[in-house]
């Protein structure tokens, strides 16, 4: 009985992925004039093609670098991922009676774990040190960009929370924020309060830089950390158990595995079997035009190997809350990556936050069961 | 959000380097009085150089890298005699062409 429903099941979920498909591909035809008639517009023509310019100012410029096949061909990508997103929420919905059981296991292993208190203040002192390094000169940094103010331009919510480039009071008092709150979160009680204020004041910081045209992800998984960090702090500082809930640790770790699996996904996305092919490693060694990219560029079958190991480092990070074993493998393989990055094409530096906040792998969870033998 | 989103990706790693566009940079220099040229990036100016190389490339496709470059020019960055030069390099076929976009 249950095999037969099953089938049914199948049955619907491969009608429903036509209709999605045929439906995708029939909306691609109509997606493609509308881009033609956003490229062809003005940026402040009246009519909803200003709104495209709005959501997404780069256009501006971008139009004249790039033909309209490029800016079509991002298109068509909107539709496939999702009708993508839209099949795998069809299949969750179809098939729930099969999956609810072992995705609620899972979610309860997961999630239902705790820490032992000995390990709270070594892992505050080495995250908020993390964003000391980040940000310990930002006041500097902040007066050399009056240099620059004329040429900022907000984006997203920053259009909002600062408008303008910000007078030099406020960018002190930013600052004073980042760095007391920094000090507050190591050294005070109440820790919670004090680490939600340097989430925001991070963001803050992060917004003024985006504002000058380069949307960087270089502080994202530090910026997901700080986020969700506080709400630990705050399970610690309900009780003084010797052993504190961990689910917001376990979330930590999640955001940095889907940061690095999506980054892993894009590339495919994004140029799909051109990536193990092309000699794009070697271009971008080239264009990056360190004494060592350059020496390395020479070499072409190392460019594709190792345009494959980042694909497989970067996918393989999906499998890390599985697996803790993989600490040992990913991590270090990570460590080299960023390392590798900095030295090759000059992209982070010496210090990076993305392998920074490894530090949330590096000490032992307890699951229900150890928890129940420690207390 | 981005992943469904993916006209905000550009310039990352991601994208296949294949056409010319991609293989672009603006370069922002400094010729100092005894001819020597030092990377405006080099100076503590709190954006670095890719950062300097956005700008630059935003302002050269909308038409307007003189208010860019003369706003730095006038913005005290420059020393009194040292000169500000931009230029657009572009690798081709594994060489780099340059064109001098502004030099005052």
């Amino acid at each position: 009985m249950r095999n037969r429903y099953l089938l049914q099941q199948l049955f619907l979920f491969l009608i429903l992925s036509t209709i999605l498909w045929i439906t995708s591909v029939w909306c691609m035809h109509y997606a493609s004039v509308l881009t033609l008639e956003v490229l062809h517009s003005k940026p402040h023509a009246n009519g909803w093609t200003s709104w495209i310019y709005e959501l997404y100012p780069r256009l501006q410029t971008e139009k004249w670098r790039f033909n309209e096949n490029f800016f079509i061909s991002k298109t068509k990508q909107v539709l496939i991922r999702s009708t993508l997103s839209l099949q795998l929420l069809a299949g969750l919905y179809l098939f729930r009676s099969y999956i609810a059981l072992p995705l609620r296991t899972t979610y309860y292993k997961l999630v239902q774990v705790y820490i032992s208190r000995k390990y709270l203040s070594i892992i505050t002192l080495l995250l908020y040190t993390c964003l000391l390094l980040v940000v310990y000169n930002a006041i500097m940094e902040f007066k050399d960009l009056v240099f620059f103010s004329p040429f900022y331009k907000p984006i997203g919510i920053a259009r909002l929370l600062l408008p303008t480039f910000p007078s030099m009071s406020i960018l002190w008092l930013i600052y004073i924020l980042l760095m007391g709150s920094i000090i507050a979160v190591i050294l005070l009680p109440k820790k919670w309060i004090a680490a939600s204020i340097a989430a925001i004041a991070f963001i803050y910081y992060q917004l003024i830089l985006f504002g000058f045209g380069k949307y960087d992800h270089g502080y994202s998984t530090l910026t997901y950390a700080l986020l969700i960090y506080p709400f630990f702090l705050w399970e610690a500082g309900k009780s003084k158990e010797s052993i504190i809930p961990a689910w917001s640790i376990v979330l930590i770790q999640w955001m940095i595995c889907l940061a690095y699996f999506y980054c892993g996904l894009e590339k495919i996305f994004t140029s799909g079997i051109y990536w193990f092919y092309s000699d794009n490693l070697q271009q971008h060694l080239l264009i990056h035009n360190t004494s060592l990219g350059l020496k390395l560029a020479a070499y072409s079958t190392v460019c594709k190997i190792l345009s494959l190991g980042v694909l497989l480092l970067q996918w393989s990070f999906i499998l890390l809350p599985f697996q803790k074993r993989l600490v040992y493998l990913l991590l270090p393989a990570g460590f080299i990556f960023h390392s590798a990055s900095w030295l090759l094409l000059d992209a982070g530096g010496i210090f990076n936050p993305w392998w920074g906040v490894y530090l949330f792998f590096l000490f032992p969870l307890l699951s229900q069961e150890t928890k129940s033998d420690r207390v | 959000m981005t992943d469904l989103f993916p006209f905000m990706r550009f310039g990352m790693f991601a994208e296949t380097v294949q056409s010319t566009p991609q293989k672009e940079i603006f370069s922002l220099q400094i010729l100092l009085p005894d001819g020597r040229r030092q990377l405006l990036s080099e100076r503590q100016i709190g954006l670095d150089e890719s950062h300097l190389n956005y700008l630059a490339r935003t302002y050269f496709y909308q038409q307007q890298l003189d208010f860019f470059a003369l706003h730095l020019k006038k913005s005290g960055l420059l020393k009194e005699k040292e000169r500000l030069v931009i230029i657009h390099k572009t690798l081709e076929e594994n060489h780099w062409k340059q064109d001098v976009l502004f030099d005052q």
